[in-house]
């Protein structure tokens, strides 16, 4: 019996700090052998082509990180707590990974031409929005504007994944603090904001 | 080298923009410039260098194109009505691929964030002359009592700012309408 000789899991964490670095384009398949220490015959057997790596590499992002920070928005706190936490969950400084987000950096290279990425990011912002209109039920929030302010703050995601890249740590607080008041007032002001 | 000599560099560097904008920094080699430029190796190597191509196709972004547009914004009389139709054209612009890919000045945010210092230069240029114009409009605006909170003018510009951003992801997966519907809802927020 042959058993596999590396651990998929990490060959893929591997790579999402590869591409995460450097971009999925500018990464031949030497560089993910040299990273990754598995030699080109055995990746390609497991992977398929350098884009199987790539999409296997984006679905363990998502299953170990991005489910992580979405489950922030079901927590029991008041609404702009949780919100400004989801936020700024993506902006920390942490050893593992730059700040911001993996799907997001890989979608801005790559998801006008490859569909691939496309319906992944088409999901995941989807899946972000179904997060945010699930914490507005919760809030007693008016259901004739849930999908409204979700499609608002799903907006925020976005600018705030690509803006905060460039602002020191009170910046990005300061911006989404900010642009959390301007999109929650609103409500108020509307009158349908518990 | 006949045909080296002929081209100018401005039209070197329009060239290599097109290539760094679709294919990001990064992915560029000198190859590629090379032949994208039709050029020898060597030209890339020793005379115009990729850094070099890549900083001044920035600048050009910044001056040819952006600049102009913000000037028109600035001037415009239109209040609110004006950043509607800045952002409307920006829609079009990065469905029709009139923008190749995105918005470059977003792409390299993205792709090389804070590492270089001379590309931070570029942005703070970039981000500043855009906030400052739309901190104009929003005069404009004011004068035309169209905002109901006039102290919140600073805010107000720095979301504007933000909105360039999240255009460059969402214009990926929204269709045109989805894109301008969203787009008046985020102007609604500073009426």
């Amino acid at each position: 019996m042959r058993y596999k000789e590396f651990n998929t899991n990490k060959v893929l964490e591997s790579c999402i700090t590869l591409f995460w670095q450097h971009g999925f384009g500018s990464c031949a398949i030497n560089d993910i052998v040299k990273k990754t220490n598995v030699n080109r015959f055995s990746l390609y057997k497991e992977f398929e082509n350098k884009e199987g790596i790539l999409l296997a590499a984006l679905d363990l992002y998502y299953e170990r990180y991005s489910r992580k920070q979405i489950a922030l928005l079901k927590q029991d706190f008041p609404l702009r707590k949780i919100l400004k936490e989801f936020f700024l969950s993506y902006l920390e400084n942490n050893e593992t990974h730059p700040p911001g987000c993996f799907i997001i950096h890989i979608s801005t290279e790559l998801a006008d031409n490859n569909s691939n990425i496309k319906t992944r990011l088409d999901e995941y912002l989807k899946q972000i929005e179904n997060a945010l209109i699930s914490l507005l039920q919760r809030h007693e929030i008016s259901v004739k504007i849930h999908e409204q302010l979700a499609i608002r703050l799903t907006g925020l995601f976005c600018n705030s994944m690509c803006f905060c890249l460039i602002q020191n740590s009170e910046e990005r607080i300061s911006y989404i603090e900010m642009s959390l008041d301007l999109i929650l007032n609103k409500i108020d002001q509307d009158g349908t904001y518990a | 080298m006949a045909r080296t000599l002929n081209k100018t560099y401005p039209e070197f560097v329009k060239k290599a923009q097109h290539l760094f904008w679709i294919k990001g920094y990064k992915t560029v080699t000198a190859e590629d410039l090379a032949e994208h430029l039709n050029v020898s190796l060597s030209v890339i190597y020793n005379k115009y260098t990729k850094d070099m191509l890549f900083m001044d196709a920035l600048d050009s972004y910044v001056i040819s194109l952006s600049d102009p547009i913000m000037a028109e914004i600035r001037n415009s009389k239109e209040g609110l009505e004006s950043l509607r139709n800045f952002f409307y054209m920006l829609i079009d612009a990065l469905l029709d691929k009139t923008f190749p890919r995105s918005c470059l000045m977003v792409n390299t945010v993205v792709e090389l964030r804070n590492e270089q210092n001379r590309v931070s230069d570029i942005y703070d240029r970039y981000f500043g002359n855009m906030r400052a114009s739309y901190l104009a409009v929003l005069n404009h605006a004011i004068e035309m009592d169209q905002i109901k909170n006039p102290q919140k003018i600073e805010a107000y510009a720095d979301f504007l700012v933000g909105l360039i951003f999240g255009l460059s992801i969402l214009y990926k997966i929204k269709s045109k309408t989805q894109l301008q519907l969203y787009i008046d809802e985020q102007l609604a927020l500073i009426e």
